[in-house]
Order: structure tokens, then sequence, then C-alpha cells
């Protein structure tokens, strides 16, 4: 009887592993500026302590459109309220204004630390303008931060898969990964 | 030497290969047939269009599709005005298609949504109905739901399922269900609202059925839950079978209604497949918490008690996803 319930339980873990239907979406550069490269991927500044994310900067504050980063068309919720900063404010738990997209089964893409301009708000569109590359929330510098998680856990392979690295050129024509939606 | 030697039956092998590839008919016709070669375009619209024309007209299944995406990718940098022009001009509909959605990708990029006004023109009011497939199918991908909005809804996927040409209402039902899975992943309420009134709209229970069916209604406004419950009501057995899956997809808050509403299905309707329909939507809503609801329904009709005995095992291993449920579901009794 408890081989048949250990039993059951696998064929269950096993079916919840297989199915968990995503998308996938690519992810140019955020930035249409030749200067952006990467700075932090799985490790902040390549060595540092854990990070999971892509960190983009082209050492601009205010200035540069920090446009959504997937192709195609999106819905963009944006999580604003944050006075403009460059190097960091304590706003919105450290995300500062930012911007989600939610896909299927827990995942979603963000991109964070927004300097709000006109452009900012929820909207539905592909590779627009959304804000301006600043650094409110938890920020040293601006740049901008984008990462892929499912419930809430950030994973690596939607970058790691397509050799983005620190020092990658993050130009808003290229290629930066491939995030599950 | 060992290494010449090992070589030749390879070569002859060749050889031989070669000369009998050569005497088949068809290869040889192949090898000397004239090949459509690139050409160099100038970055410009019309430019751009010429290639894609040819490539409509010659290109293989691959470089049609890589023509249309060129283009795609380059209106972001491309006029508007000329984008728009050669929308309103065009008279090929593929290459109308591919104009088209490159005209979307620019009106959505550049957030100008009065951008499409060309291409919702052509949508509703050409005279061709390959021409109006065509521009429908050009809003494919885009929030085209928004940007009829944005622009006063002078043309809206109501009218434009009423068309007399079955391909238009087809370019229809594709384009919400695309716009609802793919973009918004579900989670839209105005694109569950616009699947429930378009199918409301329509006169064809083909449509209506596949929009209901595949327009996630997890975020479904209480007015497109109550059309979507007064679809219960049809005439069209398949129509009352897909609103009562619908009907198990609505949000939480919406879930008491649509489960009394359901359970009267169940016990008064006499289609089969509508029944098991009601089933299914009654699990959705409840899940593990619809064991109880679903007991009581054993013995109003004996021959779905089969079915009411596969979901209640596959609802008893608390599985957290609809689509896991609905899969153990469908193992046990497809």
């Amino acid at each position: 009887m408890k081989l048949k319930t250990l039993l059951s339980a696998g064929v269950a873990l096993a079916a919840a592993a297989w199915a968990s239907p995503g998308t996938a979406a690519t992810a140019n550069g955020p930035i249409c500026d030749t200067a952006a490269y990467v700075n932090s991927t799985t490790y902040y500044n390549c060595t540092g302590s854990s990070h999971t994310a892509l960190d983009v900067g082209n050492s601009s504050c205010g200035e540069w459109n920090h446009r959504g980063m997937l192709v195609g068309n999106y819905y963009y919720y944006y999580y604003g309220g944050c006075a403009a900063a460059c190097y960091g404010s304590t706003c919105n738990g450290g995300a500062g204004n930012y911007y989600v997209v939610s896909g299927a089964n827990g995942w979603d893409f963000r991109q964070l630390h927004f300097y709000a301009n006109v452009s900012s708000g929820t909207k539905t569109c592909d590779r627009c303008a959304l804000g301006l590359v600043g650094g409110t929330g938890s920020a040293t510098g601006p740049h901008s931060h984008s990462d892929n998680r499912q419930y809430g856990t950030r994973k690596s392979a939607w970058y790691t898969s397509v050799g983005t690295t620190c020092g990658t050129n993050a130009y808003c024509n290229n290629r930066l990964g491939v995030p599950t939606l | 030497m060992g290494s010449r030697m090992n070589k030749a039956p390879g070569l002859r092998l060749s050889l031989r290969l070669s000369l009998w590839l050569s005497l088949l008919p068809g290869l040889a016709l192949a090898q000397g047939a004239p090949v459509a070669a690139p050409t160099q375009t100038a970055c410009t619209v019309e430019g751009m269009l010429d290639e894609v024309r040819v490539a409509m007209k010659t290109g293989s299944p691959a470089y049609r599709k890589y023509a249309r995406l060129r283009l795609k990718e380059a209106a972001i940098a491309l006029p508007p005005e000329a984008l728009g022009r050669a929308v309103s001009q065009e008279r090929d509909p593929a290459v109308l298609e591919a104009v088209g959605a490159a005209l979307a990708t620019k009106a959505s990029n550049a957030q100008k949504p009065e951008l499409l006004q060309p291409l919702l023109s052509r949508a509703s009011q050409d005279v061709d109905p390959g021409l109006r497939a065509a521009a429908v199918r050009a809003l494919q991908g885009s929030p085209s739901v928004e940007f009829m909005a944005k622009n006063g809804d002078v043309v809206t996927y109501e009218q434009l399922v009423r068309d007399s040409a079955p391909e238009v209402r087809q370019a229809v039902v594709e384009n919400l269900v695309t716009e609802s899975a793919g973009i918004y992943f579900g989670h839209n309420p105005e694109l569950a609202e616009a699947a429930v009134k378009v199918a409301a709209a329509s006169d064809d229970p083909a449509v209506a059925k596949r929009l209901l069916g595949e327009v996630s209604m997890e975020a479904a406004s209480p007015e497109a839950v109550r059309k979507l419950t007064q679809q219960l009501r049809s005439e069209d057995a398949g129509l009352r079978a897909a609103a009562a899956k619908a009907l198990g997809g609505v949000p939480g808050s919406e879930s008491a209604g649509a489960r009394r509403s359901l359970t009267s299905l169940y016990k008064s309707d006499s289609d089969l497949a509508v029944r098991k329909s009601a089933l299914e939507g009654l699990a959705r809503l409840g899940q593990s918490g619809a064991r109880p609801l679903l007991e009581s329904l054993r013995g109003v009709d004996p021959r779905l008690d089969p079915e009411i005995d596969a979901w209640l095992s596959a609802l008893k291993r608390n599985l957290q996803e609809w689509h896991l449920i609905l899969r153990e579901k469908q193992r046990l009794s497809p």
C-alpha cells in the first residue's frame, strides 16, 4: 500500500515537473545605445554575491530610453511611485519603478529601476519605451535589471543558454536571452 | 597506404550514387531549374515590398517567412506614412498581410494606435473578401482589441465576425485566441469580454464554440460571466458545451454563481456532451473542493456516473494545477 502511494506521488511529481508549459520569448537589450553592456549576471559584477539576473548599463541616467526587452507584443504591468533617482532609493522593496510581464504557470519577466517619464505606465507593446534608464530602488548606479522567475524564484538558463555574460554588448538589436513565459 | 585503400570503396560508392542520382529525372530537372536569387533591395518601404512580392510569388516557405519577418522588423525604423500608404494601396492579399503586420508592429512600438486606421479600413471596407481577411490576419499578434478601442471602436471584432466571408470570421477567431494566449497569457479582462461578445454576435456556432473554448476566462468581468452564462441556453448543443467548459475557468469571485448555473445545467440538459462539459466545469471551479458536489450528482444520469467517478479519482490526488488535473482525468477516462 505504501509502495502504491509512493509510486502515485512519484508519477504526480514527474507529471508536475514535465507539465510546466511555458513559452520561450526572446529578450533583446534594453537600451538603443552601442555603449550599453552587461555588467552583472549570475553574480554581481560577475564575481560578487548571488544575483541571477542581468544588469545592463551605458553610464547614463535619466537620458536614454529604457525599452521593453521582449520581442513581440507583451503586456507590461507598471509598478511606479518612486521619485527620480540615479544612485538608489528605498522604494517598492528595492525594485524602484518596475514592470512585470506575467506569463503562464507562475513565470514572469521583470525590468527594474526605471527613472519614470511620460512613457511610464501599464501598456501592451513591442519593444516600446517604458521610461528612462535610472537607479530607483536598490541600485548603486543607473542600470537596467532584468530577471526571469517562476513562482518568485529567479532562473539563469534564459541568459546562460545564449551565452550572455559580463561584457556582452546589450544594444537593443542584440539578443540577450530567451526567457520563459 | 592503408589510408588510400580505406578511401577507395567510399569514393567508388559516392561515384555510383552520383551517377544514379543524375539519372533520376526529377532531380536532373531541379538541378537545371532557374532559381530566383535574392536581389539587393533598397531600404525603403517600396524596396522591401518588392522583395516581399518576389518572395511570395517564387520563394520557398522559409524565404517567404524571412521576407515577412524582415519587413516587420525593419518597420520599427521605417516611416509610418509610407507603411500606411502601402497598406491602403496593396492589392495582393499575401503582401497586404505582410505590410499590415509591419504597420501593426510600428504602431505598437511607437505607441500610436492611430497608425492602424488604414489597416482597419481595409479589414472592414474592402470589397474583396480575400483582402479583408488578409487585413484582419495582419493584426494577429498585436494588441488589436486595445488598439481598436483606442481608435474609438469604429471597427470592432463584433462587426468583423459578422462578415459574409468565412475566411474573415476565421481570422477574427485566430486573432482573439492568439492575442489571449500569446500576449496576455489569459490574464486580460478585456480579451475575455471581447471573446464573449464576439461569440454572442456571431451567427456561426463553430466560431462561437472555438472562442469560448480557447480564450481564457480567468480574468472575465461579472458582465462577461453573465453573457457567458446566457450561452448555456443556446439552441446549439456544442455552444452550450463550450460555454459550460468556459464557465469552469471564471475568476473565484464569480465561481458561486457559475457553480449554481452548471449544477442546474447538469440536472436539466438532456444532451450527454453538454452534461459532460458541465461536470468538467464544476471540477475546474472547485478542484478538490468539488468532490461533495460531484458525489451529489451521481444518479442524475447513470450513463455519466463513470465520468463522475473519474473526476473524483483525479481530484483525490490533490494536484495543484488545472492542466495536471485534466491530464489525470483524461488518463483515467479519455
